[in-house]
């Protein structure tokens, strides 16, 4: 039986996470935590602003409700911190493009605070079981989730300090902007004005393409040459190269197995189309 | 004829989930009995629909000869609803039923293949009967089929069909270059997991647009099945084609994926994997629910390749002067206009969420730049640095690292779906224009004026090493090999120093250069397109002068020639296209070229011939002897022809049992200008033609050589001549095995060996209609090949509407025997008969002469003693055969005269097998209601019978049949003005194009004769032979025999 919480095959900032709750100790709660958060105890997670709720079924027949949350940071050090993530153009290129900068806390710690809770203390947490031990193995299985919604979507991070993805992306926008509002006025290169006219017509829905009622029947076009030979791709990356591992909830080894044979189908199928395509050549 | 249909039947997920499938149906013309009344509420069958057992019919040949696969053509029969049968309830195998909206016109669809000009035409549902495909049974199917372009009308496939197989095309390219994801559709309580297409890349968005402005309209008024009359909305094209490719692609790996094992022990995704192979793609909810949004994530970088608009693009701009380093620019792009882009600095001075630029509207610009940014630094991390700016504007590259950006980081960003930008020096890395190359200025050597070119000939020519247009000094050269970069800049501009050219360079000036020759062939085939290299060096730039330069621009058809003066011997005019007929071959001629003059039928090639004859002559050039090949059945046509155009040039026929051989032969040979000769002895008399030196080979009916291998097509190229030409009707470029046969005889060599040229020309443009190839190959054999057409109002102005021309035929020998036999036999009864027992014999008489020049077998049926084949015992069979071959080829339909009923059922029989086409036969013993069908087949059916015999009783009077520009007298009426009749049957309202009239004649017999006296005084005939053909019967017995008497040397022996 592996444990996929054992071992590390997060994204470095799901482990990161990880790492610090299990730096506090508690081994053996946190192993019994692992295996409900394996095993599906934890029902439903749910944020409501910066606050995660969740129902984890314990040994009592009613879930237990779990509430967890770290201090959000106020506005003004959210400000901060976007500010000094807009002075690097990559920290949103990264994120947009689904991917944690790797040295996205030197933003936060430059303004003097921290992306990953600190100590024990950054985590409020309450559950509704008797035990009066905290973290509980509820709640611990709450946090290895956690982890795993990171590892999907990096922006859950900043969710739990207070702000969403868009919020973010508007804030960044909006300070990218009024830096410009000064070089704009040096910008005299000559690059096209941008067009003011707003009368353009905009249709979200694209108009119904109309019937060729002269052509009906029509198609007199030749097959494009580059259809005509089918050739292998020049290189043996695939998109899967381009996307890397699936972030499944799997340790390391699992995943790899599942990205392996993915490469083997692509493979074959990439194979076995030349393959047809050559048949039918001759 | 008919003609295949089908599209794709969108799949239906939502609700009960039907797997898209493509549906086939068959379309026929039929003559319909009565108007179709339309009933209200009800969708009637398509009237011309060819139903199951048709289809079958139809179906059954083609998948037999592999020109289709059908993979489930074994296991079907036709659905006959059995007595009993709980009708819709019980499945029906792989028939289905489907209602289509079709262009209407008078409550009658429209067939496939009509004009849709008329205003009155409206869409109105029909339903009709067809095959359903399974997808993984469609893509056989659709990669079965010839991806070129048909040849001609004669296609069973319709163009709906053409286009998605093209599509499956793409698809087995989209498959083989991996360009597909899996995927997880969750749908209220369903699950399925199915691979999904993947067109990220700029390549195969610019594939999508295209195809979706390509889909024929047809293919998208498939209606969902229902019962009243309405119309839905016609698909939208863009999604029909995404549900074809995502059916297409996902089966496939559904197939092949089971060939790898699922890897062990992998929990929750264990059922994903599983739907994602084998047949089943349900998979268990509660099992993947959290698996969507993980694969969302994963696929977030691409997931906005479909919607967007705009991308990121990439401009690499060369060093500034002085500086060392690339640049690498970033900018918006417009999806679909790469002109369209716009600079970062511009997008970062617009901090809003919907920019407008050009008329265009940006959703998030900054977001797209810096999305598409993050995307690329993945697969470029050398732009991540850049990065680190507030507002990236590009990044720097060193020289090599520029070098890499383009060989191997442009494609890769492209494949993604990001733009690239090369400088224009760059980009075109398939083309010549910029690489290292030669220059080459070549003129015709200066010596002596009787020495005779021929495409071997050795040019004078200068070179010069080039690169990117700039002439380089071997100086130069090494100053830019010493630099050792892959990129150098020559006056401003910059260009790729490939390596191999280098090599090939330095060894060209070290060792090569002197013993480099240039023939004309090569300066031809550089100047054609088609050849590109010398010494491996490619040439990026060919000048001709002198001589040479008015070859050059002649025969690649860049200056028409001059017109040549009528020879002073020809006996007529030639028409002005003819005119420069002649000039074209002696044009050619002079260059020692072969030419083939592939006019069409009825243009006057052998005239044109005769003149070129004469114009050698008038310049006493004609020194040696000219040999002409043609079929048998024509050899007394050419005799005439040159009697009659050239009396002063003598030729004769070597022909016959006492032709000729050896030194007599050869002897006899230096006497004439012309030996005329058949296919038929070429080999047998090898050894006695080939003791001549001649002067010119000349091949009629040139498509006789078209299989290489037959003995004809080998010993023809074992004659010496100094020009050859091939004169053919047939559309010669269409049939390139035919092409290249001929080609090679008239300029050996000239288009490869020929599996050489199946490889490189006849398998690309024939299997897959490669337009490029096809290309070359035209301009490399248009210099040699003039072919007018007789519809091209343009070259040909003074055509008349109707041209009468009179063909003459010999006799084969069994004709001659027989006729021989008969007149002799009744010259002896008629002289003892008297009165109106004489008439009746000499009647009785004339009718089967007639009928031995049309076949012996209409006499001597049962005594038929000939083992020959039934063709070769009538030379005008064989004639008509030809030309009626000629014509179908053109395009063209004919109708076929005889007045023997009994011949026209033997005439039809073997023409159908002849010409493996259906021929329509209207006689007396028609009925009203099959005259009217077939009159009306021929007319209105688009892919009807083009050929109709008619005997002339039954069709000389009261039809129409303007369809058809040929009319063929097969024997003849000996009165003009019945026959005039019978030719006006095309020759009416509505012909809109020339009409050729054909009038057989068989010579040496009475045939001839009649047809003499009829020519020479027309006027007088017409009295005389007013009332038909009673005034025969008034001759005198002496004069009878003048006029039955055999000429022996008109029969053909062989």
């Amino acid at each position: 039986m592996t444990d996929s919480y054992s071992q590390p095959s997060r994204e470095w900032w799901a482990q990161r996470w990880i790492d610090v709750l299990e730096s506090f100790g508690w081994i053996r709660r946190l192993a019994r935590a692992r295996t409900y958060a394996r095993e599906g105890n934890v029902l439903s997670l749910e944020f409501e602003g910066a606050k995660v709720t969740a129902a984890v079924q314990g040994t009592a027949p009613e879930p237990y409700q779990v509430s967890l949350s770290l201090d959000p940071f106020s506005d003004e050090q959210w400000s901060y911190v976007v500010e000094s993530m807009a002075e690097r153009a990559i920290f949103s290129a990264k994120l947009l493009a689904g991917e944690m900068p790797q040295n996205i806390e030197d933003v936060f710690t430059a303004n003097g605070l921290s992306l990953f809770p600190f100590n024990k203390f950054d985590i409020h947490s309450r559950c509704s079981c008797p035990d009066p031990a905290n973290p509980c193995k509820h709640i611990g299985a709450v946090y290895y989730l956690l982890g795993d919604r990171f590892s999907e979507d990096p922006f859950v991070l900043f969710q739990l300090r207070g702000r969403t993805k868009e919020q973010i992306i508007a804030d960044l926008r909006q300070i990218r902007g009024a830096g410009d509002a000064i070089s704009a006025e040096r910008n005299s290169d000559g690059t096209a004005a941008p067009s003011s006219d707003q009368n353009v017509s905009v249709s979200k829905t694209p108009r119904p393409t109309p019937l060729n009622c002269d052509r009906f029947w029509e198609y007199q076009e030749q097959l494009e040459p580059s259809l005509i030979v089918i050739t292998p791709p020049p290189t043996s990356e695939t998109i899967l190269d381009v996307l890397g591992s699936i972030p499944l909830k799997a340790d390391a080894a699992e995943t790899q197995a599942v990205m392996e044979y993915f490469k083997a189908v692509y493979q074959v199928a990439s194979m076995k189309a030349v393959q047809t395509a050559m048949s039918t050549e001759s | 004829m008919a003609v295949l249909h089908g599209s794709w039947l969108q799949g239906q997920d939502k609700g009960s989930p039907r797997r898209g499938s493509l549906f086939l149906w068959g379309e026929t013309w039929r003559r319909l009995e009565d108007s179709v009344q339309p009933e209200p509420n009800t969708v009637l069958s398509h009237p011309f629909e060819m139903g199951q057992k048709d289809l079958l019919e139809f179906l059954k040949p083609l998948h037999a000869d592999k020109r289709l696969n059908l993979p489930i053509f074994d296991k079907l029969v036709e659905d006959v609803p059995k007595r009993g049968r709980k009708s819709a309830a019980e499945p029906i195998g792989e028939w289905q039923t489907q209602v289509i909206a079709l262009p209407t016109h008078n409550f009658v669809p429209l067939l496939s293949a009509s004009e849709l000009a008329s205003a009155d035409i409206t869409l109105h549902p029909w339903r009709v009967k067809g095959l359903c495909l399974t997808p993984i049974e469609a893509f056989q199917f659709l990669n079965s089929l010839p991806l070129g372009l048909p040849s001609g009308e004669d296609t069973f496939l319709g163009d709906e069909l053409r286009y998605w197989s093209h599509i499956a095309r793409w698809a087995l390219d989209l498959l083989a270059r991996s360009k597909f994801l899996p995927g997880l559709m969750i749908e209220d309580d369903r699950a399925i997991a199915r691979w999904e297409v993947l067109l990220d890349s700029s390549t195969d968005q610019a594939r999508l647009r295209q195809f979706v402005r390509q889909m024929p309209s047809v293919c998208r008024t498939y209606q969902p099945e229902r019962e009243d009359l309405s119309i839905q909305l016609p698909l939208e094209p863009k999604s029909l084609l995404l549900d074809f490719l995502n059916h297409m692609i996902d089966e496939q790996i559904r197939g092949t994926a089971t060939a790898s094992p699922l890897p062990t022990g992998i929990g929750s995704i264990k059922s994903w994997l599983q739907g994602l192979r084998g047949p089943i793609p349900d998979v268990d909810r509660s099992a993947v629910d959290s698996l969507a949004p993980v694969l969302a994530i994963w696929k977030a970088p691409i997931a906005d390749y479909q919607t967007d608009q705009f991308r990121v693009c990439f401009a690499l701009v060369p060093p500034a002067p002085g500086q060392r380093d690339w640049i690498l620019e970033y900018y918006l792009q417009a999806v679909d206009d790469a002109d369209l882009i716009i600079r970062a600095p511009v997008i970062w001075q617009n901090p809003v969420e919907r920019f407008i630029y050009a008329g265009r509207v940006i959703e998030h610009p900054q977001e797209t730049l810096l999305m598409g940014l993050g995307l690329a630094s993945r697969l470029y991390p050398l732009i991540e640095s850049s990065l680190e700016d507030v507002r990236p504007q590009r990044c720097l590259l060193e020289p090599t690292q520029a070098y890499d950006f383009i060989m191997n980081v442009a494609w890769r960003l492209q494949d993604s779906g990001l733009g690239v930008i090369l400088p224009p020096s760059l980009a075109e890395r398939g083309g010549w224009a910029n690489r290292l190359g030669l220059k080459i200025r070549a003129s015709t050597s200066t010596r002596r004026k009787q020495d005779r070119l021929g495409l071997q000939s050795l040019l004078n020519f200068e070179w010069e090493l080039s690169i990117g247009g700039h002439s380089l000094s071997k100086a130069q050269f090494d100053r830019l090999v010493a630099q050792n970069m892959p990129l150098v800049e020559i006056n401003g501009e910059w260009v790729e120093l490939r390596s191999q050219d280098i090599r090939a360079a330095q060894s060209f000036f070290a060792a090569r250069k002197d013993q480099t020759t240039l023939s004309l062939e090569d300066a031809l085939r550089i100047s054609t397109g088609d050849t590109q290299t010398m010494e491996k060096l490619p040439v990026v730039s060919f000048e001709a002068s002198g001589g040479l330069q008015e070859l050059v621009t002649a025969l690649t058809g860049n200056q028409t020639l001059a017109e040549i003066e009528t020879p002073k011997e020809f006996r007529g005019e030639l028409r002005a296209y003819q005119s420069r007929g002649v000039a074209w071959l002696a044009f050619l001629e002079k260059w020692g070229l072969g030419a083939c003059l592939a006019d069409d039928m009825g243009l006057g090639k052998t005239i044109q011939f005769i003149a070129f004859l004469l114009h050698l002559k008038q310049q006493n050039l004609l020194e040696r002897p000219v040999l002409l090949v043609c079929p048998t059945s024509v050899l007394g046509n050419w005799e005439r022809e040159v009697k009659k155009f050239a009396p002063t040039l003598s030729a004769i026929v070597h022909h016959g049992d006492k032709r000729l051989q050896g030194q007599a032969f050869a002897k006899a040979a230096q006497q004439h200008a012309l030996i005329i000769t058949s296919y038929a002895l070429l080999n047998r008399d090898l050894k006695s033609l080939t003791t001549v030196a001649w002067q010119g080979v000349v091949l009629d009916e040139a498509q006789n050589i078209k299989n290489p291998e037959a003995k004809q097509s080998q010993a023809v190229r074992q004659l010496e001549a100094d020009f050859r030409i091939a004169l053919t009707g047939t559309p010669v470029e269409n049939r390139l095995s035919e092409l290249w046969s001929i080609l090679d005889f008239l300029n050996p060599g000239y288009l490869g060996p020929r599996n050489f040229f199946q490889r490189r020309f006849a398998i690309p443009i024939e299997r897959y209609g490669d337009s490029t190839s096809l290309q070359t190959l035209r301009s490399l054999v248009q210099p040699f090949i003039l072919r007018r057409l007789k519809s091209d109002r343009t070259i040909i102005q003074d055509l008349p509407e109707k041209q009468e021309m009179t063909v003459f035929c010999g006799l084969s020998a069994e004709q001659a025997a027989l006729y021989q036999a008969i007149v002799d036999r009744s010259l002896e009864e008629i002289e003892s008969a008297q009165g109106i027992q004489r008439k009746g014999i000499i009647l009785a008489l004339l009718t089967k002469l007639k009928q031995v020049c049309n076949h012996p077998v209409l006499v001597n049926a049962e005594g038929n003693a000939s083992t020959r084949p039934f063709r070769s015992q009538s030379a005008k069979l064989q004639r008509l055969d030809e030309m009626l071959d000629e014509a179908v080829a053109e395009g063209d339909r004919a109708i076929v005269f005889t007045q023997f009923a009994e011949w026209g059922k033997l005439l039809k029989s073997h023409l159908e097998g002849q010409l493996e086409r259906e021929v329509l036969f209207l006689y007396g013993g028609t009925s009203k209601k099959q005259r009217e069908a077939m009159i009306d087949r021929f007319q209105h059916d688009p892919q009807g019978p083009r050929i109709f015999l008619l005997s002339l009783k039954a069709g000389g009077v009261g039809l129409n049949l303007t369809r058809a520009n040929h009319v063929f007298h097969f024997d003849r009426w000996w009165n003009p003005a019945v026959e005039n009749q019978a030719s006006d049957r095309v020759f009416r309202i509505g012909q809109t194009r020339n009409v050729q009239i054909h009038k057989f004649v068989c010579t040496g017999t009475l045939e001839e004769r009649i047809h003499e006296m009829i020519e020479s005084k027309k006027a007088l005939a017409e009295q005389v032979v007013g009332t038909g053909e009673n005034w025969l019967t008034e001759l005198n017995t002496d004069q009878l025999r003048n006029l039955l008497l055999l000429d022996r040397s008109a029969v053909i022996e062989e």
